[in-house]
This record gives C-alpha cells, structure tokens and sequence, in this order.
C-alpha cells in the first residue's frame, strides 16, 4: 500500500514536472537562412543587396530570402530560456512546411541565449517547381533529452523557390537584369506550383493581364503614371513604381529568367519608320496608341496627316496632353498597366517574344505577328511640325485670318493606321 | 638606456599614429568636400579631342543616360573643366557594350543619340548641336526635357543609315557604330555580322560603300589622320579606308578599356587607358605624357 502511494506520488509529481513545458520561459528570437545557392537579393533600386543578417526576428520584422528548386535550405536560429540553472545540453529542432524540417541539434548555450547552428533541411525544395512560400512557418522545439520535446514558438518569413537556376545577372551598376526582389515576387508568386516552362509563362503572363502587378510590398507597379516619366531601366521601374515600355518588356522577361528561362532574340522593338510627305519634312513622327478619336473635320493643308491639334504650354499636366486647338481627343482605350488612359504619343514600343507570340506586358495583350499591332493597338499615326497659322492652316486664335505670326507646335494627325509603318529589330535582353 | 630606447619607440609610435590620424581625416575631409573626389569616377566614352589646346571629352550619365560634355584647357586639371548637358546620349546595352559615338566638327558636336525615351526615332537620332547653344550641366535637373531635346531636336540630317541598317539585319546584337567628319562631309560606319558599310553624306544625299569584310565581336572606332580614315576594331586591329589595309595600332590592352585621343594640334593620336582618365586633378597633357 505504502509502494502504491508512492508510486502515485511519483506519478503526480513526474506528470506536474513534465509538464511543465508551459513554464519554460523559452521563445525562437531570430532565424537566418542561408544555403550554398541561396541567391543573393538585390533591393528594387540595383544598388545594394537586401539585409541578409537574419529572415525573421521576434519584433515582426521578416526578410525573404529565394532558393532554386531542388536546393536544401539551411536555417540558424537563436532562442531565449530563462532558467534559474541553465542545462548545458540543450537540442533544438524545427518543423517546417511541407515536411522541410530541421532537424534536430545539440544547441549552443551561452548565458540565457542558445544558438541553434546553421543546419540543411531534411528535404530539398521539390526539384523543378516554383513555390511561392507567403509563409515558411517553423515551429521551433527544445528539448534536453531529445525525448521530450517543449514548443518554443514558430518563426515565419518569405521564401522564394525558382523553377531552375535564375539566368546570370547582367554585369554593371546599371545591368538591367539582376536578381530584384521583387523581380522574385512576381516570378514565384504567379508561378507557384508550376513545373513546365509553358506552365510559368502562362501564369507569370497572367499578372500582367488584369493590369494591376504589384511589388513585394503589395504596392502597385505603373505604365506612366508620370506622362513624361523617363524611367526605362528595370531597376527605375521597380524603385519609383513608374516606367516606360521598355520597363515593362524588361519586367516580363526578367520573371522568366529568374525562373532560368531565357533565351536570345527576346526583345522586339517597334520605332516609327521615315515619314516622307508632301506637307514638309516632319521634325519627329510615330504612332497614336488607341483611343484617339477623331472629332472635327479636318481643317488643315495637310492631305497626308490632314487632322490638326495645336500643342498648348506647357503641353502636358502629369497625367494628360494639353492642347490649345484640338480636333482630335485623347480618350481612355486600351488600358495600361494601373492606368486606364496612359501615355499614348509615341515614337517607339517594346515587346517581349516568347516562341512564336508577341507578350505587350504594358497593356496585358498578346499579338501573332507584328501586323496585328496596326489594327489592334493603334488610332493612327502624326508627327510634329513648327510654324505660324499660315503653315498650318488654321486660324488658331479665332480672329477671322491666318496672318498670325506667333510659331505654333503643331501636331498633324490621321486616323489612317497604315499610313506609316513600324521599323522592327530585335535585340537579346 | 633601455629605457630611453622604449620612450623614444613610443613617442615615434605616438606620432606615427598622430600623423596617421591625421592623414585619415584630411583624406576624409577631401572625400566629403573635393570635387575631384566626387568626379573621380569620370569615364569618358569611346574619344577624347584635342583642338587648339582645348580638349573635349564626354562622360554618360548611367542613371539619365544624358551625356556631359566637358570643355577644358588641356594644361589645366580635367576637373577644372566646363561641363555642358548634351542634349543627346546612350544607355548601357545588355548584351554588348555600345559606347557613345561622337565627334567634333567646326564647333559642332556630331553625335548619334542612343538614348531610349518613348518619343525617340532612328530617323532623328544623328545630331549635330552647335556648341554655343549647350547649356552648363546641373545635376539636379529632371532630364526629361534634355531626353525630348535628344529626341525631337538638332536633327537636320536624317539617319537613313541606321534605318536602312535596322531594315536590312533585324536581329541587331552585335551591331556597332561611329561617327566621323572627314574631309567636311559626315561619314557613319556601321558594322553588323562582321560586315562593315561606310556611309557618306554629301548634297544630301547619302550613299553606302560595298559591304567590307570586317572582323569585329565589339565596338568600332573611326578616326581621320593623314587624309586617310582608320578603323579600329575590338581586338585591337587598326585599318586605313579605303582598302581596308592594316596597320599595328600599338594597343596592347582591351581596346574597350582605352580611349582614343585624337590630338588635332599635332595630327597625332593615341590610344590611352581609360583609367588614368579618372584622376581629374592631372592636365590631359600630364595624362598624355604617361604614353610616352
């Protein structure tokens, strides 16, 4: 009886203490990934790489970090125990998603901080699959007998897995291709689960459709949001969230080369072709993207480009064209990336080429041949002119005559979309 | 003695770090307030031109892509030179490296603009900007109205030879350019494919030489010496138009890390390393006499 009461005794007494696990004063404080092909993350402004000297910290603070598939990633943890006598042996192990755990490891102590060495995961990434981790959660254990195991809490940061290696960043400050972290985001985000490179164009192509890519941050990105914006490197599109179409070629063919998908003769530019004319050597043409409608009758001398807009000064508030004489309107058409009624005064375009399609990831739109971009993108054509009334036709101030000698920007118009024609050449981007 | 020996090691240890320090802070001081410092990352493209003790170099932008050009006395330090906008300029390519073509004509600045800017056409992308009309350079300036300028303006000359060129090979990575003045008239060589055309404008009208076979797998640069136009490719081969003969160009490092310096003064040039060009507290005379 007395062994019985003892036992029980033991028993209460073992049970409280082992549970106990709720009193340890223990908590995961940071977490830093690392890995021999983890990349190196640029912030979006080319310059400088993103801090690497953690991914998580306890203050909310997390860093994404970005492995190809197939990688293991390795992880280094510190936690805090307080604890009247500090054990000496203390191990440390972590569960992760999807069976990417860390396993367990004798921890170092040092005061009330034990430091949980750089260690693989049991798993690599699943080879050839882009994941998109919004939260590599790790719940973190400690034990001192790697028998019984206490919760120290979970970690949580981004981590990015590309679908093969990335492509070699361009060299140079300014190099338009480089490992941006928000070139990952799109890449990975979009292109999560996917395991052909038919299936990661497809569905990095579909962010650009709706016309809303957002960054990292969740912030959206801008086709011109500045009229006069003069970004036209990657790098200017993801820091001031504004560029040209360059940018936005560039953008397209950056998340597939992250992806490793990369190949030459990828970069289509359109420039406005030499418009000789009766009407004068014009100083600069090119082509109106849509909608310009075309409101007046034409007033003009100009047969060739026979509609007339008179440029006003300043020519442009920071979203529209302004114009002090105007028989043809700038309207909302083809929407552009977060803008529904973008720059659309051009002498030149860029495209993406994919296999046998043209990606205009400035508007989300896709062509067959280059013919197609007169019928579909296109109101017509201009170029610019320079000189009084008389020269243009038009009795631009009103007052009955053309003897007006102030010079005039004048704009010539047409509505005929094959009245010019596009230059094309492809370069390697 | 022993002792005396220990007190004057660390008095001359003492001044040693004195002296030290203070080497420190001036060279910090320098760092934050010189000019010369702050410009010492000048690197100019592809030429530099010397004319009447005056030398004129340009120097990109990499961030704008606007040129600067700077005029000095080629007695007096680079950094004490003008620096003017250039309503004209280059980006860096991706693949290939495409340094600013320019050249110096009658007080004229013959250049083809490569900026990319949305309004941008070949057709008006040779310029010839008449020096008076530039403007001092200032860095906090927005560059849009210099890249419309770049693309809208100084384009008398129509460039039907990039435009021909764009017609005629689509696939462009490896094309390069240059310009030149030679004997009054604007001549553009432009190479694709290891096929070199030299173009010439004269009553304007332009016209194409045959293609001639040319070896290249980077830029080209053209100069006028003697009556005679000489070619310089990437792998350092230098050769006389007509007849494509060659000569030894005396470069021995990577033509794209060298400048050509084309001394007007003396009809002489030569090829110096881009580098020394970075420290613009020397004279381009000083800089010259390194070659010799």
């Amino acid at each position: 009886m007395k062994s019985f009461f003892l036992l029980l005794f033991s028993l209460i007494v073992f049970g409280f203490a082992s549970s106990q696990n709720f009193e340890y004063d223990v908590a995961v404080n940071s977490v830093t990934f690392s890995g021999d092909n983890m990349y190196a993350i640029h912030k979006d402004d080319a310059y400088a790489y993103i801090n690497n000297d953690y991914n998580w910290k306890d203050d909310g603070t997390t860093i994404a970090a970005a492995f190809p598939s197939g990688a293991y990633i390795q992880a280094t943890a510190t936690l805090t125990l307080t604890c009247a006598n500090m054990p000496t042996d203390i191990y440390v192990r972590g569960t992760g998603p999807e069976g990417i755990n860390f396993p367990s490891q004798h921890a170092a102590v040092g005061g009330s901080t034990i430091t949980y060495p750089a260690t693989a995961s049991v798993i690599p990434f699943e080879e050839n699959k882009v994941r998109y981790f919004e939260h590599f959660t790790i719940q973190w254990e400690i034990s001192f007998d790697t028998i019984h195991w206490y919760a120290a809490g979970s970690s949580d940061s981004r981590v990015y897995v590309t679908w093969h290696d990335a492509a070699t960043e361009s060299p140079g400050t300014y190099g338009e291709f480089k490992y941006f972290l928000s070139v990952f985001h799109i890449a990975c985000k979009n292109a999560d689960g996917a395991t052909t490179e038919e299936e990661i164009v497809e569905k990095v192509w579909s962010d650009f459709v709706d016309h809303s890519v957002l960054n990292y941050y969740d912030l959206p990105l801008h086709y011109y949001k500045d009229i006069y914006t003069f970004n036209v490197f990657l790098y200017t599109l993801l820091k001031d969230r504004d560029g040209e179409c360059y940018t936005w070629a560039q953008l397209f063919l950056a998340a597939l080369k992250i992806n490793g998908i990369s190949y030459p003769n990828n970069y289509l530019n359109i420039t406005a072709a030499y418009m000789p004319n009766e009407c004068g050597t014009p100083s600069a043409s090119g082509f109106l993207v849509k909608t310009w409608t075309f409101v007046l009758p034409p007033a003009g001398n100009c047969d060739f480009m026979p509609y007339t807009n008179i440029w006003d000064y300043p020519s442009e508030t920071d979203t529209s064209y302004l114009f002090m004489y105007e028989e043809v309107v700038d309207e909302p058409g083809i929407l552009g990336q977060t803008a529904a009624n973008p720059a659309s005064v051009f002498g030149n375009h860029q495209l993406a080429i994919i296999g046998d399609k043209i990606y205009d990831p400035c508007y989300g739109v896709i062509y067959n041949s280059v013919d197609e971009i007169y019928e579909n993108a296109l109101s017509g054509w201009w170029y610019y002119d320079y000189g009084p009334e008389s020269f243009a036709g038009i009795d631009i101030n009103g007052d009955g005559d053309l003897d007006d000698d102030p010079w005039f920007n004048i704009f010539r118009l047409t509505d005929d979309v094959h009245a010019g024609e596009f230059d094309i050449y492809i370069t390697s981007w | 003695m022993v002792k005396n020996k220990y007190i004057t090691a660390l008095k001359f240890l003492f001044a040693s770090l004195r002296l030290c320090v203070k080497t420190i802070a001036i060279f910090i001081f320098l760092q934050i307030i010189s000019p010369s410092f702050l410009s010492a990352q000048v690197k100019f493209e592809r030429r530099v031109i010397i004319e009447q003790d005056s030398f004129y170099a340009v120097e990109i932008n990499r961030a704008t892509q606007i040129g600067k050009l700077y005029i000095g006395n080629i007695r007096q330090p680079i950094d004490s030179a003008m620096v003017y906008a250039l309503p004209a300029g280059a980006r860096q390519r991706n693949l290939n490296p495409q340094p600013f073509a320019w050249t110096l004509h009658n007080d004229s600045i013959y250049c083809i603009n490569a900026t990319e800017y949305a309004m941008n056409s070949h057709v008006n992308s040779l310029k010839a900007i008449p020096l008076k009309n530039l403007l001092p350079y200032d860095s906090t300036e927005n560059p849009t109205k210099l890249l419309m300028q770049a693309a809208l303006a100084n384009c008398r000359i129509k460039n039907m030879p990039l435009m021909e060129t764009y017609k005629k090979y689509t696939y462009v990575d490896d094309m390069y350019y240059d310009i030149l003045l030679f004997k009054g008239a604007v001549h553009e060589l432009i190479a694709v494919k290891d096929e070199l055309t030299v173009w010439h404008y004269s009553n304007g009208v332009w016209t194409s030489s045959d293609i001639l076979p040319l070896r290249f797998t980077g830029p080209i640069s053209v100069f006028a010496l003697d009556d005679e136009m000489h070619i310089l490719n990437d792998r350092g081969d230098e050769l006389t138009y007509p007849g494509l003969k060659y000569l030894l160009s005396g470069i021995t490092a990577e033509p794209t890390d060298m400048l050509l310096v084309e001394d007007r003064d003396n009809n002489t040039y030569a090829f110096v390393p881009a580098a020394w060009f970075s420290d613009t507290e020397l004279t381009v005379k000083e800089i010259l006499k390194k070659t010799k």
